[in-house]
């Protein structure tokens, strides 16, 4: 049998093909400073906004693996650091992808950091700082992560509640970026390149997602990402109807009150 | 008029129709205090006795009811009963309706109102058979708000009126549109109509006072209509430009504009209104150019212009958002100059104190073909743009959409002086005087009340404010933890352990760790030729409590005494035991007299620290009037719907039934109302349990709660002890 997928060490995975990334503001500038410099990222901003294909972008740019987390409530200190496995017989030491990183000198991108457990900090801090290196209390030492390691993580102010603020011990050891939707231009560019689609159908999608995202607040808790309007933006390609892609891609996936989709939809059917 | 009670219960009583004198005999119980030698209830009832069985049954059930509120207003009813019952073709669920209607104006606006729907039920019968086919504005009234938030622009609401039109904060459209014979046309009709009222407000018609310019002509009436033609125009060519996929389904309904659009008269004046940059400076030019040329057309969809309305709104917006707006900068610019003074010293510099100066530029959309209106501004402070908040930049689209621009005196930060005026005015209203001001119900809340006799919500019914407790600082919370120092530390020993202290797993398939024992059990197992399980990790877990918890504290004048003492007291050794645990608690005292003045007491909110202030609170709980409880359990369920907990809770302390000062809501009928308040506290999700010292509590309580979710305390001194054990078996 012929395996189609390619098995490849995450911490050996380079990303070979530039990744399409639209900047709106200097952060490549500021990323890249802050990588020389050895200093922490931390990537503030909604979903679905291209926080992860800045991180992609960065890795291709700087020529690094990158190593991505997606944090959870269940992961613990060990999750990231490693763990005893039984192997024949034997205890055998894994790393856990933190500590990959941190000896490949890779990128490790944390992502929705705040999701994680407390326990967490105590491994991210002693990275985070000047001493950067990684505790691995199990084993009873510490790996010290070359020149060329990066921590990195995103967190969405806008969601979590007051219970999962970020700690001011953690983020002040960040640099700070911050991430938005694109203007009208940038986000209408974006979905051209990205799906390949028509500048009218670009513009009026971005203008559908500009009416999503006044309703924030009145019923919506997020408006439409600029991930959505690119699904939309596939599947118009692909022939869906306008309409019926907006809904599913979009109307869907921002609200289950059937008014609020209703609504939705009837701002979609005006636009298309 | 000795007759028995009569209560029409029985089938029997159901089947047989009555003659005119059994039926004034009936009226004559009820109708008792209104009727004089005068005034008899035999018109009423020889009306009625023309009537089926099961309308008299129907009408005689619904006059007893409405006796109870009020006796005028029930003979109003048996007096135009009979005619409701043609006007609406004897169907009973119109006549229900009917009757609900009317008891409803009754409660919101009283009886001359309420008589008013007896009286027209031709229109209320024409209006509820339409409705089978059209639509009702308030069905879709949430959808359409959201709607035109979402079109753009200031956030219009959308509200009932008998015609279409806006006055620049609220579009107003019509209650009901049956105009089409399906549903989903007249559902379209309404967005038609909510679109070209936006599209007045979003292009700017209302950028000028209307009334100045068009009484400079001859006949204004006429100039006013021809404006609205011209506009209307104009607005359709911005719609059809801005909406294109609405356009194309409104097509159907636009016969009158295509014709319009083919008739060479009209051709020129199309093609200038029909320019993307055509404003309403347009209308005005084409409105003065062929005043005397030509007859407005009208529109079915255009509804009116409503000048002094828009007036009157814009005026008040207009000085307010120039207010709001200086304000905000006054913010910016002390944030600035916090972050600079923070800087110097640093720096051990000293910054020199100048005035704040603030510009703005305009940025146009990328190709300037697109339009002429400025899409963004970019606001700078001493020459460096900065980015407003969001709520400064919805203020500042709000002030263009009126004016256009942002005027230069607009960007003078507000001085110190202006900021607190404005604050003062609005502390002067605080809630504890509200009683004594002739703003009485202005800001409260309100809420329905669930009367069983009618088997319906009775509508706003109760006037609820959150009041405050006038704090006592003294020694009562020491006093009572010194008091019970054995039942503090035992329940924070008891408390403690319910914290959820990470507990280690065994035998997991996934874990942290390695389960020694696991694996060499495993081992021998695989010796043995069985399979080698895959259970061999320790794993830490940790329950994350996630409650939030609603204390409802009855401080009805009953707890006078004792039962007030061992309230607090019980209150004083929650809060010490919560306080240990980490979970979320509120607690609220309610109290008040009738429906019109209802009391939520604020001791602690959820996000509240247990300190000092909230000690002297509780110290200051007192009995207050009598135990209205529906209105309680549902502003408080209202304000634990907000939180965002996996597990929420509403514990009543009471004392005893619910009841008031009205007679009313004593027995069943406040019963019935706290059961279905409870209903629809269970619907939100949150669990209610009772704890009480009524010792007659097993006649009603089970009835509210359900059995499981009440305690019953005997001894008034066990309260304190109870109510956290209780608590802590609740939430494990």
């Amino acid at each position: 049998m012929d395996l189609l997928a390619q098995e490849i060490l995450p911490e050996e995975y380079f990303i070979t093909d530039e990744p399409y990334f639209e900047p709106v503001g200097d952060e490549i500038a500021i990323f890249t400073a802050a990588y020389k410099n050895k200093l922490p990222i931390l990537l503030k901003g909604p979903t679905g906004c291209g926080k992860t294909r800045f991180m992609e972008y960065m890795a291709w740019s700087l020529k690094r693996p990158l190593i991505t987390v997606s944090c959870h409530d269940d992961l613990t200190a060990s999750d990231l650091v490693g763990r005893y496995l039984i192997t024949n017989g034997e205890t055998v030491w894994v790393d856990g992808p933190l500590a990959k990183s941190v000896r490949a000198g890779a990128i490790c991108y944390l992502d929705e950091v705040v999701e994680a457990r407390k326990d967490t900090t105590v491994v991210i801090h002693p990275l985070a700082d000047d001493r950067r290196v990684l505790p691995m209390e199990k084993r009873g030492l510490v790996l010290e992560a070359t020149d060329d390691f990066c921590l990195a993580m995103s967190y969405n102010p806008g969601y979590q509640s007051v219970l999962k603020d970020l700690k001011q011990s953690t983020r002040q050891r960040f640099v700070a970026l911050e991430f938005d939707y694109p203007n009208f231009a940038t986000e209408q560019k974006i979905l051209e390149k990205e799906a390949g689609i028509e500048q009218e159908l670009a513009k009026n999608l971005v203008k559908f997602a500009q009416m999503t995202r006044n309703l924030k607040g009145s019923g919506l808790d997020e408006g439409a990402s600029t991930r959505l309007l690119v699904h939309a933006a596939l599947l118009i390609k692909e022939g869906i109807h306008p309409v019926a892609a907006c809904k599913g891609a979009i109307a869907q996936a921002l609200t289950d009150d059937p008014e609020m989709l209703s609504a939705v939809n009837e701002l979609s059917a005006s636009l298309f | 008029m000795n007759s028995a009670p009569l209560y029409f219960k029985t089938m029997t009583d159901i089947q047989i129709r009555k003659n005119a004198d059994a039926i004034e005999e009936q009226l004559d119980h009820f109708l008792d205090p209104v009727l004089s030698f005068r005034r008899s209830a035999l018109g009423p009832a020889q009306q009625i006795a023309t009537l089926s069985a099961s309308e008299q049954y129907l009408c005689l059930h619904w006059i007893e009811i409405i006796t109870s509120i009020n006796a005028e207003f029930a003979y109003q009813y048996a007096a135009y009963f009979s005619t409701a019952v043609k006007e609406l073709k004897h169907d009973q669920e119109a006549l229900k309706s009917w009757t609900i209607d009317a008891m409803s104006a009754y409660d919101e606006r009283g009886l001359q109102l309420a008589i008013k729907v007896l009286q027209q039920s031709q229109e209320y019968a024409e209006h509820y058979f339409n409705k089978q086919d059209g639509i009702v504005l308030e069905d879709i009234q949430k959808l359409l708000t959201a709607f035109v938030c979402g079109l753009n622009g200031r956030s219009l609401k959308i509200a009932a009126a008998d015609t279409s039109y806006t006055d620049t904060d609220s579009i107003f459209l019509p209650s009901l549109i049956s105009d089409y014979s399906t549903k989903k046309e007249n559902f379209f009709y309404y967005k038609l109509l909510t679109v070209y009222q936006w599209s007045q407000n979003w292009f700017g018609s209302w950028r000028y006072e209307l009334n100045e310019p068009l009484n400079d002509y001859h006949d204004p009436v006429k100039a006013l209509r021809l404006f609205h033609c011209l506009e209307s125009i104009r607005l359709l060519y911005k719609i059809r430009a801005e909406l294109p996929g609405f356009f194309r389904q409104a097509t159907p309904y636009l016969n009158d504009f295509r014709t319009l659009e083919n008739d060479p008269k009209w051709h020129s004046i199309c093609k200038i209104l029909a320019d993307k940059k055509a404003s309403v400076d347009h209308t005005f030019s084409l409105l003065n150019q062929y005043y005397t040329l030509l007859e407005p057309i009208i529109f079915s969809f255009q509804g009116e212009l409503l000048a002094n309305k828009v007036a009157l709104v814009k005026q008040h917006r207009i000085s307010e958002e120039k207010h709001r707006f200086r304000e905000a900068l006054a913010q910016i610019v002390d944030e600035k100059k916090q972050a600079e003074e923070k800087a110097s010293t640093d720096e051990h510099n000293t910054v020199e104190k100048t005035e704040a100066v603030f510009e703005l530029k305009p940025l146009f959309a990328e190709d300037e073909e697109e339009s002429n209106e400025v899409l963004f501004f970019e606001l700078s402070l001493d020459g460096q743009p900065i980015v407003p908040p969001d709520d400064v930049y919805s203020l500042m689209s709000s002030i263009i959409q009126d004016i256009g621009e942002i005027p230069e005196d607009y960007l003078v930060a507000a001085g110190p002086g202006q900021y607190v005026t404005e604050q003062a005015d609005t502390q002067s209203k605080k809630s504890d005087n509200a009683w004594s001001g002739v703003y009485h119900e202005e800001g409260a809340f309100f809420y329905d009340e669930w009367d069983y006799t009618r088997q319906h919500y009775k509508k706003n019914w109760c006037v609820v404010r959150e009041m405050r407790v006038t704090p006592i600082y003294d020694d009562f919370v020491q006093d009572t933890v010194t008091k019970n120092i054995g039942i503090v530390k035992a329940l924070r020993r008891n408390f403690e352990a319910l914290k959820g202290e990470d507990r280690l797993l065994k035998r997991q398939v996934n874990g942290d760790d390695i389960d020694i024992d696991a694996v060499v059990e495993s081992y021998a197992e695989l010796s043995m030729g069985l399979e080698f399980s895959e259970r061999v990790f320790t794993k830490m877990q940790r329950e994350e409590r996630n409650i939030a918890v609603m204390f409802m504290v009855d401080m009805s004048g009953s707890t006078q005494g004792w039962i007030n003492q061992a309230e607090r007291e019980s209150l004083v050794l929650l809060c010490e035991s919560l306080e240990m645990l980490g979970d979320r608690y509120a607690i609220y005292g309610f109290s008040g007299t009738t429906r019109k003045r209802c009391e939520i007491y604020h001791i602690k909110h959820l996000d509240e620290d247990y300190n000092d202030k909230v000690k002297a609170r509780i110290s200051g709980v007192s009995a207050k009037d009598y135990t209205r409880m529906g209105f309680a359990i549902r502003h408080l369920s209202y304000l634990l719907e907000e939180v965002d907990a996996r597990t929420k809770l509403l514990i009543t302390l009471s004392d005893g039934k619910p009841e008031d000062y009205d007679g009313q809501y004593r027995g069943e009928y406040g019963i019935e109302d706290t059961r279905q308040a409870l209903f629809e506290v269970r619907q939100k999700g949150i669990h209610p349990y009772c704890i009480t010292i009524d010792k007659e509590a097993g006649d009603y309580l089970p009835y509210m709660y359900g059995a499981a979710n009440y305690v019953l305390i005997e001894d008034i001194n066990k309260l304190p002890l109870k109510v956290s054990d209780i608590y802590r078996k609740l939430t494990t």
